[in-house]
């Protein structure tokens, strides 16, 4: 079997020489193995009197997964970000700092507008992707969905951190040119909760996962 | 079901803020309209830049009876425009060019919110002549 993990392919070669299941467990254990890992290893193969050992189906992502994901997270990322945006734009027209340049409302309006636009592509397709995925996953079972799974989130705790880091060092930056008002802080505030509105969605999920397990 | 209230606070919050951003930037027809004010703004100041004649040479320059490109291939040792330039774009009418004496100008646009299309320049652009939104006029003076 070609597998690059070695304990998968030290179970394989123990099964073909006739080791029972628990003496391979054994044996990997004293070399220092994790239990899960072990574990992982022996559920590789099925549980039958035959040689050799019958590797069980393994789940995989597929391209078409990759693309359903990335086109999904994309749209999840312009959502948080732009909806970032807007509220700071709204922000900057609703209370103006006498300290602005005089073209602040320009520019308010402008990244305004442009959020908008975004918002009207990004967050219908964000809903309808997410609707779409689980349903599809939904007709997974077992192992397939739980890696999809976690892609998603690990995907998704990506995006809502970079979120996070991007513009909360924009709205650091504000501040230290010197807005340090009230808009300063409802900014802040909508970093935050959009970030972790996103970061605990998705961790609900995680946490769904180590459940299932 | 924390799916679906997740998406439903998610669009609620976006159409919310849609919402609101249509209200303080006005609607596509306002966007219009202010889009065309700018444009004035632009090329009023473009006019008065060239009226303003910054070349230095011997003779003081005497302001043209009219806007036009003919006028202007004379004015100031030679200057180029085109005809849609001294053409308000929305309306089709000519600006309004008024010539106080030899050397003081005024040229005149109708705005919907002058104010706002003279706010909307850049920060940068500090001219010699001056703006009075109140009556949409641009007045300089030759040099």
């Amino acid at each position: 079997m070609a597998s690059s993990d070695p304990v998968t392919r030290f179970v394989h070669d123990a099964l073909a020489a006739g080791r029972s299941r628990t003496e391979i467990q054994n044996a990997l254990s004293e070399a220092g193995w994790a239990k899960s890992d072990v574990d992982k290893a022996l559920s590789a193969f099925a549980d039958v009197d035959f040689t050799p050992p019958v590797p069980r189906p393994r789940p995989q992502l597929t391209a078409r997964d990759v693309f359903v994901y990335a086109l999904l997270f994309t749209a999840l990322t312009f959502t948080a970000v732009y909806l970032i945006n807007l509220v700071h734009g709204i922000l900057d027209l609703a209370l103006p700092d006498p300290a602005d340049r005089s073209n602040a409302e320009a520019r308010a309006i402008y990244r305004i507008r442009w959020a908008i636009a975004t918002l009207i592509v990004s967050t219908p397709l964000y809903v309808w992707m997410t609707i779409f995925t689980g349903r599809q996953n939904a007709k997974q079972v077992g192992e397939k969905r739980s890696l999809v799974r976690r892609w998603l989130t690990y995907l998704a705790l990506f995006a809502s951190a970079l979120t996070f880091f991007g513009d909360i060092t924009y709205v650091l930056e504000r501040f230290l040119e010197g807005e340090f008002t009230l808009r300063f802080l409802l900014k802040a505030l909508t970093v935050g909760a959009v970030s972790a509105s996103i970061f605990f969605f998705y961790l609900r999920d995680v946490e769904a996962d180590r459940d299932g397990h | 079901m924390a799916t679906r209230v997740f998406l439903t606070a998610t669009v609620l919050v976006v159409l919310a803020a849609i919402v609101t951003g249509i209200a303080m930037t006005g609607r596509p027809s306002q966007a219009r309209k202010e889009k065309f004010d700018q444009l004035r703004y632009r090329e009023l100041t473009a006019i008065a830049r060239i009226l303003h004649c910054e070349k230095k040479s011997d003779t003081r320059p005497v302001l043209p009876k009219e806007l036009s490109e003919d006028s202007f291939r004379e004015y100031c040792g030679g200057t180029t425009a085109t005809a849609d330039m001294f053409v308000d774009n929305e309306t089709g009418k000519p600006y309004r060019y008024r010539r106080l004496n030899d050397r003081d100008f005024a040229v005149c646009a109708k705005f919907y919110d002058a104010r706002k299309a003279m706010r909307s320049r850049p920060f940068w652009s500090i001219h010699t002549y001056a703006f009075n939104p109140a009556s949409g006029c641009m007045t300089g003076r030759a040099y």
